[in-house]
């Protein structure tokens, strides 16, 4: 079922897991294996819903899973697709990596970033609230605005995300009368938590587009995030420095890296959280969609040059210092050695 | 009964058999306002607009509103800022109407719904030469696919019906669709995608399947037509015995089209002035509550009453006072439909742009005309057609030379001088008292003579002043009035002097001429809500001095209905009397299910029918199989052969033909547009 593994894999790091038919598919270089999430406290091992999404593992192993929305008896009687006024919350999960389900994190969850430390699990709800789960306790964040995604730093100690105006919702978004409601309901963004004071410490952009989909580079000094001018053409992938004391504040304005686009000389977007980083944060890896909704991996150096599209696939994983393993079309795990353009 | 069970009902009536014999042909109607955003008008709304903008209120397009639908006959969900319809992704979507681009994303990767998606926003502006019916809207297209905007950037115009974007289900989507919205500017009020033509259209899409537009005889009794589905609606108007009529199932009621010859505009106001009937007014042209602190220079002389029913005056009289605003408040008539205003405004130098601030049922908008009037005037200069004078001040270069010759002495004033030469004729009409000051000029005197004659009837015995050069009529009352050049002399000497002249008529107050009306726009009311014109003083061009002060006058604003089609609601009482004999068929929805070929196997309702690249004989048709249907889809029927039916069909992309056999029609459209030239508007 695997490709061969490519040099440079580290048995020691997290083996990289998909989602494949409501399971889970983990790329163990000693012993790949497909489990089933079951609950162990039944007396037979009840399966679990079908896994929706894997988020990433903690320290210990555990991997950090969502299951499948229940289906409500309003969708089912509605199948038509629509602007949805309530996301179907999600069931999220600590999964040993032997399947059985280790603990509950939560419920109605949209979205789950666990710590790169692998202590802590910070979640968003379907409503876009935020939470951080640690040692079996969930703290809910009181957050300047309605938060869609996140980023940790690579200590564990910050957190990027990307907030929506307070008064953000599905329901005001496809309700807005005005088009300047509209784009106003379309302005994020990035503000930075700090857990060790348990508060937002700096507001990080404060662009009218769309700033999203944050991630730390490996040294945690930079922030790079996807921004989309609010009316504009514009947008692509961007860094933001911060400054080294502390971290919490940008020390000039962001750097565009690439500009979005299929045409000569720009970039396809990755999706959000799609992108991982290689060789020791020389270069990225990324999921870009395409109309039918599959995806394509790319790779491209740090600085946003030399983007290189690798294969159709979806939902990259690092493996390692060099590789990047993902799903092809057919949704087996394959790996590649990107070679990236300079 | 539920809806279900309904459509079998129809479905039962309406079959192939019945189906007419002529060829049926794609729609014929007057060009709508807005098109489709899509090719071919087969899509499911699956989320419609909500009409009723109150939080916890829902009105869908038809008028179903929350607790009021029976179950699944609610298509909207409260707020909704549009129209969600369902298709796949990478559908081609096409520009509404001609306009240019406000805002445009393409970058966001399909089928990501991480809380921003693509999106296209069009203007389609007067100020670009791309308004919609004379009024500026912006139409927005949602949910589109990665790098699926077709215009480049911003400001780009776009022509309409061109390719704009492709869809796909970007942002908060749980499915591929489109979100289409309109709104209206400057206030980009939300309205309902079906404006103006869209409204009359919406039997052209499926909603759940149902069989759609029939023909129906409402037999010997007399129904009621309701503004909608429930007799707690007003009643628009009874149906006589034996009417004929198009209608739209919608559960218990249906939705009919009224067979109304055009309508006869029908004003507000009668023209002494009176409020006509079906119409009220809440005040009469009221004052801002800021007017009264205002001091008017030019004196109590210079106001003016507003209306019969008020006692309250404008005068717009001292400069800088922006927020002095004159208001006619009314009451719409229990009629829904287009409405036309007209207004007037004293026709001088500051009437080039007024503002006017109307308030229909799409929001507040300010529109700007020029009602100086008519520059050169009508009329010929004859006794029966006079040289309307409808300016001020009118001045206008005429001449006797071949000019009738019918007047050859005035009287009382002017009495005993020859003026046995051609003469032109002159009318204006004072709605309030003025000073009018007459001027002649010419060269050539004194062989060349042309004498000015102020007159108070279209005759010679009725002249009130006379002059060689110029008079002045002091505090002249409100009428009617005529001004004569006549070339002056006896006999031969008379004809001679006549020549051409510069002739100028000034008001010392301004008229509101009858050349000043202006029509403002077409407008919709919600039966009987309240609605305004205001003209705002701010708005008035180059302003007033106190020696010539602008007002707005008594009646002023005109409202002319301009209905030749509308729809009402009728009750489930005619749904035995379905005329299913005649019309042409323009649409036709499909059946698969089991009394299409005699099982009752309940997964037919899944299978597929094929549609061929030709018509067939009977049951049996070797061509090619070119496409397929499922119970419920729509599609535009073009021709007829035998029980064949040639529809459009689509990839999305181009449009192709194929046949299918009328076994599987469970409904039909008729061409409800032909002969349409104008459209009712909600």
């Amino acid at each position: 079922m695997l490709a061969l593994l490519p040099a440079g894999y580290s048995a020691a790091s997290p083996p990289p897991v998909f989602v494949r038919d409501g399971r889970l598919v983990i790329v163990d270089a000693a012993a790949p294996r497909t489990v089933t999430p079951r609950d162990r406290a039944t007396r037979d091992g009840e399966a679990c819903p079908p896994v929706d999404a894997y988020w990433g593992a903690l320290a210990d192993g555990r991997l950090v899973v969502t299951f499948r929305p229940q289906t409500s008896p309003d969708s089912a009687a509605d199948p038509e697709p629509h602007c949805s006024t309530h996301s179907p919350g999600s069931r999220a999960a600590l999964v040993n990596p032997d399947g059985t389900l280790d603990a509950e994190l939560g419920t109605g969850v949209l979205r789950a970033f666990p710590s790169p430390a692998g202590s802590t699990v910070a979640l968003v709800s379907t409503d876009r609230n935020l939470s951080l789960w640690r040692d079996g306790s969930q703290t809910t964040i009181t957050a300047p605005g309605r938060i869609s995604n996140a980023g940790w730093s690579p200590d564990g100690r910050f957190l990027a995300v990307s907030a929506y105006p307070p008064d953000w919702s599905e329901g005001a978004v496809s309700s807005a009368r005005t088009t300047a409601e509209f784009l106003r309901l379309q302005n994020a963004d990035l503000h930075l938590f700090d857990t060790t004071r348990m508060a937002f410490v700096g507001q990080l952009t404060s662009d009218p587009g769309t700033e999203y989909g944050p991630f730390f580079s490996p040294d945690g000094r930079s922030i790079f995030y996807v921004w989309l001018h609010a009316t504009e053409d514009r947008g692509g992938l961007m860094r933001l420095d911060l400054d080294r004391d502390g971290g919490t504040s940008a020390t000039a304005p962001a750097t565009p890296l690439t500009r979005a686009g299929n045409d000569a000389g720009e970039t396809p977007l990755g999706r959000v959280g799609t992108y991982v980083w290689r060789r020791s944060g020389t270069q990225l890896a990324f999921e870009a969609g395409r109309p039918d909704g599959s995806g394509e991996i790319w790779a491209m150096s740090a600085d946003g040059r030399g983007a290189v599209r690798i294969a159709a696939g979806r939902k990259p994983q690092a493996t390692g210092d060099a590789g990047v393993v993902f799903l092809d079309e057919k949704g087996v795990p394959q790996t590649v050695v990107p070679e990236v353009r300079r | 009964m539920n809806g279900f069970m309904r459509t079998a009902t129809a479905a039962a009536v309406i079959s192939s058999a019945w189906l007419p014999a002529p060829l049926c042909g794609a729609p014929a109607q007057a060009p709508p306002p807005f098109g489709w955003p899509f090719a071919t008008p087969t899509y499911n709304i699956t989320a419609a607009f909500d009409l009723d903008p109150a939080a916890g209120v829902m009105a869908d397009w038809t008028g179903w509103r929350t607790g009021e639908a029976t179950a699944g006959s609610a298509h909207a969900y409260d707020g909704h800022s549009g129209h969600d319809f369902g298709m796949v992704t990478g559908t081609n979507l096409y520009a509404t109407a001609a306009g240019t681009v406000y805002a445009l994303r393409e970058s966001v990767p399909n089928d990501d719904h991480s809380d921003t998606g693509n999106y296209l926003i069009l203007d389609h502006k007067a100020a670009t030469g791309t308004a919609v019916g004379g009024r500026d809207f912006r139409t927005r297209f949602w949910h589109l696919s990665q790098n699926g905007v077709v215009p480049a950037s911003t400001g780009v115009a776009v022509t309409k019906g061109a390719l704009v974007a492709q869809s796909d289900n970007t942002g908060n989507s749980t499915g591929p669709h489109l979100h289409y919205a309109v709104s209206l500017l400057p206030g980009d009020s939300q309205t309902c995608a079906f404006y103006h033509a869209w409204w009359e259209n919406d039997e052209f899409y499926t909603i759940d399947g149902r069989p759609c537009v029939v023909y129906v005889d409402t037999g010997s009794g007399v129904l009621n037509c309701r503004e909608g589905a429930s007799t707690s609606y007003n009643i628009i108007t009874t149906l006589p015995a034996n009417s004929r009529l198009v209608a739209t199932q919608r559960n218990a009621w249906w939705r009919v089209v009224l067979p109304l010859p055009p309508a006869t505009a029908r004003e507000a106001r009668t023209a002494a002035g009176a409020i006509a009937a079906g119409y009220s007014e809440t005040g009469s042209w009221a004052d801002s509550p800021s007017k009264s602190a205002v001091a008017d220079g030019s004196g109590d002389a210079n106001r003016v009453v507003l209306s019969g029913t008020g006692s309250r005056a404008s005068t717009f009289a001292a400069a800088g006072d922006a927020a002095d605003a004159a208001t006619f408040a009314f009451t719409a008539p229990n009629q829904r439909g287009l409405y036309d205003i007209y207004a007037t405004w004293p026709a001088d130098a500051n009437a080039a742009g007024v503002t006017y601030r109307v308030t229909d049922s799409n929001g507040t908008s300010d529109f700007v005309v020029d009602q100086r009037g008519n520059a050169a005037g009508a009329g010929t200069g004859a006794k029966a057609t006079p040289y309307i004078i409808a300016r001020n001040p009118y001045v206008a270069a005429h001449t006797t030379v071949g000019a009738p010759d019918e007047w050859a002495s005035y009287s009382p004033q002017g009495s005993g001088l020859p003026e046995n030469g051609p003469e032109n004729l002159y009318r204006f009409d004072l709605r309030t008292t003025s000073t009018v000051t007459v001027t002649v000029d010419h060269a050539g005197y004194p062989t060349k003579d042309i004498d000015i004659h102020l007159l108070n009837a279209p005759a010679p015995t009725a002249c009130i002043q006379r002059a060689d050069w110029t008079l002045t009529a002091p505090d002249l009352a409100p009428g009617t009035y005529y001004v004569a050049c006549d070339s002056y002399g006896s006999g031969a000497a008379g004809d001679a002097a006549a020549t051409a002249y510069t002739l100028t008529v000034a008001f010392s107050d301004n008229q509101p001429f009858p050349d000043s009306w202006v029509r403002i726009g077409q407008f919709s009311f919600a039966p009987g809500a309240g609605a305004s014109v205001q003209v705002r003083e701010s708005s008035v061009t180059g302003r007033v001095d106190a020696s010539a002060p602008a007002r707005v006058v008594a009646d002023a604003i005109k409202i002319v209905p301009r209905i030749t089609r509308r729809t009402g609601w009728i009750s489930d009482t005619i749904a035995t009397r379905i005329n299913t004999a005649s019309t042409p068929v323009t649409s036709v929805v499909i059946r698969t299910d089991a009394t299409a070929n005699g099982d009752s196997d309940t997964m037919d309702a899944f299978a597929e029918v094929p549609i061929f690249a030709n018509s067939g004989t009977g049951t049996s048709n070797p061509s090619a199989i070119v496409g397929k249907a499922v119970t419920g889809q729509r599609f535009v029927c073009t021709a007829r052969s035998g029980d064949w039916y040639q529809v459009w069909l689509t990839n999305g992309t181009a449009a192709t033909q194929g046949w299918i056999l009328g076994d599987h029609l469970v409904g039909y459209h008729t061409d409800l547009l032909s002969g349409v030239d104008d459209w009712a508007m909600y």
